[in-house]
């Protein structure tokens, strides 16, 4: 066998053994591996939920006036709202629209935050001192006054509520990866690269980075919940997803209205967003758990 | 006669201590304050100190990790601090060096195959198939078996990560190589096995080391020449054999009595020397030492000592050593 | 007092990922009033593990004591309570270790740091534990003492620090004091001062210290008598001077031999090396696969201390079996 092929062989024998290593330490935390699964659970319908919706038609448009404020039923699992369409099949849908937004966040946030922070916390001087005193001017104000302003500002709606999102969150994450960096990079093997002759940005990608990944992925796991309660309550607060977007904030604010009348139409979108949420949240906790023991091995 | 394969001339190295509001400088850590020193090419030098003397910024400031605040250091005919980036990344894989922490100069997250081909990698353009055969022969000069490539540094022992660590410092073959306390933090076992296999490349390659240790056992047994230094400067310089039984200068004989070794049963044997070392932001006036110094004279508080011969290789800065003409020791 | 210190069959254990691990396993130990006991190590080979048991200072979880005695003026301290132990920590055994910077409060001088023990422990009022915290400064010579007393612990030297530790761990009058590694992160003549002040104070306060290390020749110095830890197990003890002049156990030879390495024990080494990858299973010798002198039995089962002396013990098959080592003169039994 070619040296390729070997190398191949047990590069992709490692991977295997590194990935079935995390899942059993998950597997250890009971709360962590529930919420894992219904994670799992979430993103399937997510995928699947116009396909298993039973009245398509409702998420969006249809109306459905003489089925108005129906409780929940064999017909409307979940009850309608007061233009009668399905709580269900709208809730459903709100899954994707919650998990899609909040991993765009999360996903534009880190690839804007986590490499200037790399840059700031590698470079220090001038480059820092910038840098980091725009973080400081996000960071003042609290993120959800942020977003709020900034959707204002932008014109309400689903996409400019993310985009909002996106502005008040990246700081947190170029300061969180600055920290560590400043004490990584006076590591040992950070000088011996550049005592070999690594280039800078070499060293920054794959000796630094890999070695600070950790509290960063925690952080993250645990901010797709907190984005997704933002994206509620921006939307709950008409800043964000406009009707008749499905969006779970924008659902429970129209009931509002009902809500003594119809329990069921604040009550279930509620629910959702809370299991969601939840979710993330004892998954961030369990990778802290997770990573840090793993850490402590170095 | 050799020419001087690495020279250092009057290399000085300060940091600036900012203060106030806007930060000004308001003073200078002396760390390297004017070391020349010489090494031929084959030569072991030991550089020997305390905490604070200034090894580690020399070591630093020599590979220009750090730019240096004056002076020159001279490799093989061309001043090291003149190059600019591409000749510096040239120059690179002429002189490399060995840290003292075999846990963190290794990547944690890293192979062992991508640890010590990194050096193959960044400078030279192999395809995968060299590059991974070149790291066995590398491992296998060291004595590690080439399972190890597909392993993490910590399924290693201190002393088999030390090796790895040289291999990866072989890898381009550098003519200098600096050990920076090499065997400090590793088990008894491993450090009579590592000294072995240094000396055996040193031979083997025809390399030339500048040895930093705290421990004389090992600089002992490696060095040819030894230069002491306290504060930010080289107070005695020399080939080993004659420093270690004659120590001129008052601070090395200090040095010297106050480590035990198999000889001293007795704890009054040992010397401590009063009080302590002075910071390097206030460096005394005149001789540095001469607040600790045993035998200090009215002179060594304002001048500073000259350097004094005492033979064609041996030298000391005291001026206790220019009154006694013989230069013998006179402590 | 032959009862003053000793320490009898005592296992400890982590709880691991993988296991239980035993760290720890001394058959006997003895320490005399008014004695230094030198415990010399690897790192890993359980000395701060002892230090802290004596204390029962153990991080609790993974840690546990399995079993043994620990016999201090005739109690056993792994028998007391909590509330009596507290009596004990301080007042009567005291601990040093090896990070200064860390074991001082850097909010409060060093002469609050040594008030605020001498108050809660003896009681004092607030001048007298001024003056006793000027009286402890002086007895560990730091110089200028009214002025240290009002200094913060970043404003000394790692050397002052250390005599400040000192004069916290003996300002209530304990008898026993622990040192472990207490000149480890100090420069080599500072060392030098620390020593001898521990050995003063010992003379001076009549107090009994253990004394731990990973240097050997600092070990055998400071100490009357000397302990030999390889991976959890006491190999060799006996007094410094037989130690010094006529060590048994392979391990403490080459210990000692390893300042310097000359010639012909780097051969030895050498070869040894090349047997380290035999297996051997938990009843053999622990120190089996770097041995130079092993033997068959020493594959199968463990040795336990042998008397060589009155005060020299060998935890060694070799002095068992009774061979003349060729390489020792003779070993009286």
């Amino acid at each position: 066998m070619s040296k390729k092929s070997i190398y191949f062989n047990v590069l992709m024998k490692q991977k295997l053994e590194t990935l079935k290593e995390y899942l059993y330490l998950l597997k250890q935390n009971k709360l962590t591996f529930v919420a894992l699964i219904i994670i799992l659970f979430l993103v399937i319908i997510a995928i699947i939920a116009p396909i298993i919706a039973p009245f398509p038609s409702h998420i969006y448009g249809d109306v459905n006036p003489q089925d108005k404020l129906l409780a929940p039923s064999r017909v409307y699992f979940l009850g309608t709202d007061e233009v009668g369409r399905d709580l269900f099949s709208r809730v459903l849908y709100g899954t994707r629209i919650s998990l899609l937004g909040s991993l765009i966040a999360v996903g534009i946030g880190l690839l804007i935050g986590v490499p200037l922070g790399l840059m700031a916390g590698f470079y220090g001087g001038f480059l820092d001192e910038f840098i980091m005193r725009i973080v400081d001017m996000f960071l003042s104000f609290p993120p959800l006054l942020l977003a709020m302003a900034i959707a204002a500002f932008l014109g309400p709606s689903l996409q400019n509520a993310i985009l909002a999102l996106i502005i008040s969150w990246w700081p947190w994450y170029t300061r969180l990866i600055r920290g560590q960096v400043v004490s990584i990079k006076e590591r040992e093997f950070v000088r011996a690269a550049h005592a070999i002759g690594t280039p800078s940005w070499q060293i920054m990608l794959k000796h630094i980075l890999p070695n600070c990944i950790s509290p960063i992925m925690v952080q993250a796991s645990m901010d797709l919940g907190g984005i997704i309660l933002t994206l509620a309550a921006l939307s709950f607060l008409g800043l964000g997803a406009q009707a008749p977007t499905p969006e779970w904030g924008l659902i429970i604010n129209t009931s509002r209205t009902y809500f003594l009348k119809a329990w069921w139409y604040s009550t279930f979108p509620g629910m959702a967003i809370f299991i969601t949420v939840l979710s993330f949240n004892l998954l961030g906790d369990g990778l802290r758990e997770v990573l840090d023991p793993k850490t402590k091995k170095y | 006669m050799n020419q001087a394969a690495l020279a250092i001339k009057n290399l000085k190295k300060y940091f600036p201590v900012y203060s106030g509001f806007p930060s000004r400088v308001r003073d200078w850590i002396k760390a390297v304050d004017g070391v020349t020193l010489n090494i031929k090419k084959g030569e072991t030098l030991g550089v020997v100190g305390e905490s604070g003397c200034g090894k580690s910024t020399l070591v630093n400031t020599i590979l220009r990790l750090e730019e240096p605040t004056s002076g020159e250091v001279i490799l093989e005919g061309k001043n090291v601090f003149c190059l600019n980036k591409k000749e510096m990344s040239q120059l690179r894989k002429k002189i490399q060096i060995v840290f003292q922490d075999p846990f963190w100069s290794l990547n944690p997250r890293w192979l062992i195959k991508d640890i010590v081909g990194e050096p193959l990698y960044v400078h030279l353009n192999l395809s995968l198939g060299e590059l991974l055969s070149k790291v066995e022969k590398l491992l296998e000069m060291v004595g590690i078996p080439k399972t190890a490539l597909y392993k993490y540094p910590h399924e290693f022992s201190g002393g088999e990560r030390q090796r790895i660590a040289i291999a990866r410092t072989l890898a381009l073959e550098p003519n200098f190589v600096i050990l920076d306390e090499p065997t400090s933090s590793i088990d008894v076992f491993s450090q009579t096995q590592i000294l072995e296999l240094l000396k055996k490349l040193k031979e083997g390659f025809n390399l030339t080391y500048i040895l930093i240790s705290h421990d004389l056992s090992v600089v002992k047994s490696m060095a040819d020449k030894i230069s002491i230094m306290y504060l930010g400067k080289v107070v005695e310089y020399g080939p080993a054999e004659e420093v270690f039984k004659n120590p001129v200068h008052p601070y090395t004989n200090a040095l010297f009595k106050a480590i035990p070794n198999a000889g001293t049963k007795d704890i009054n044997s040992i010397i401590a020397l009063e009080g302590d070392v002075p910071s390097a932001i206030n460096i005394p006036s005149g001789c540095r030492f001469h607040t600790r110094c045993p035998v200090a004279l009215e002179i060594c508080h304002k001048k500073e000592p000259p350097v004094v011969k005492l033979s064609k290789e041996h030298e000391a800065v005291c001026f206790l050593l220019e009154k006694s003409k013989k230069g013998e020791s006179l402590l | 007092m032959s009862n003053y210190f000793e320490i009898k069959d005592l296992k400890v254990s982590f709880k691991t990922s993988e296991g239980v691990k035993n760290v720890l396993d001394i058959d006997k130990l003895n320490l005399y009033k008014g004695e230094t006991l030198g415990i010399v190590g690897e790192s890993g080979a359980g000395k701060s593990v002892l230090a802290m048991s004596i204390l029962r200072i153990l991080p609790s979880p993974p840690a546990f004591i399995e079993s043994g005695k620990i016999i201090f003026k005739d109690q056993d301290l792994l028998l007391l309570k909590e509330k009596e132990m507290q009596k004990i920590r301080g007042k009567e055994i005291s601990m040093i270790f090896q990070d200064p910077m860390s074991t001082l409060n850097p909010v409060f001088t060093v002469g609050q740091q040594i008030m605020n023990v001498v108050r809660h422990n003896r009681h004092f009022n607030k001048e007298d534990a001024e003056k006793e915290a000027l009286r402890m400064i002086k007895l560990v010579k730091l110089p200028d003492v009214k002025n240290t007393l009002h200094k913060y612990p970043h404003e000394l030297s790692g050397g002052q620090r250390q005599r400040i530790i000192i004069a916290i761990a003996l300002s209530c009058g304990a008898e026993l004091l622990i040192a472990d590694e207490p000149t480890r992160n100090v420069d080599v003549t500072i060392q030098a001062g620390i020593l001898k002040l521990i050995d003063e104070l010992r003379k001076e306060l009549r107090i009994s210290v253990l004394f731990i290390a990973n240097n050997v020749n600092l070990v055998f110095i400071v100490s009357d008598k000397v302990a030999v830890l390889y991976r959890g197990k006491i190999i060799e003890v006996g007094t410094s001077q037989e130690l010094g002049v006529e060590p048994i156990h392979p391990y403490t030879r080459r210990l000692l031999d390893i300042v310097p390495p000359t010639e012909r024990k780097i051969k030895n080494l050498i070869k040894v090396n090349l047997k380290e990858e035999i297996e051997v299973d938990g009843s053999a010798c622990s120190y089996f696969c770097k041995c130079e002198k092993r033997i068959e039995i020493c594959k199968k089962n463990s040795p336990i201390l042998t008397k060589v002396s009155n005060t020299h013990w060998v935890n060694c098959h070799r002095v068992t079996v009774r061979e003349v080592d060729n390489e020792s003169s003779s070993i009286s039994h």
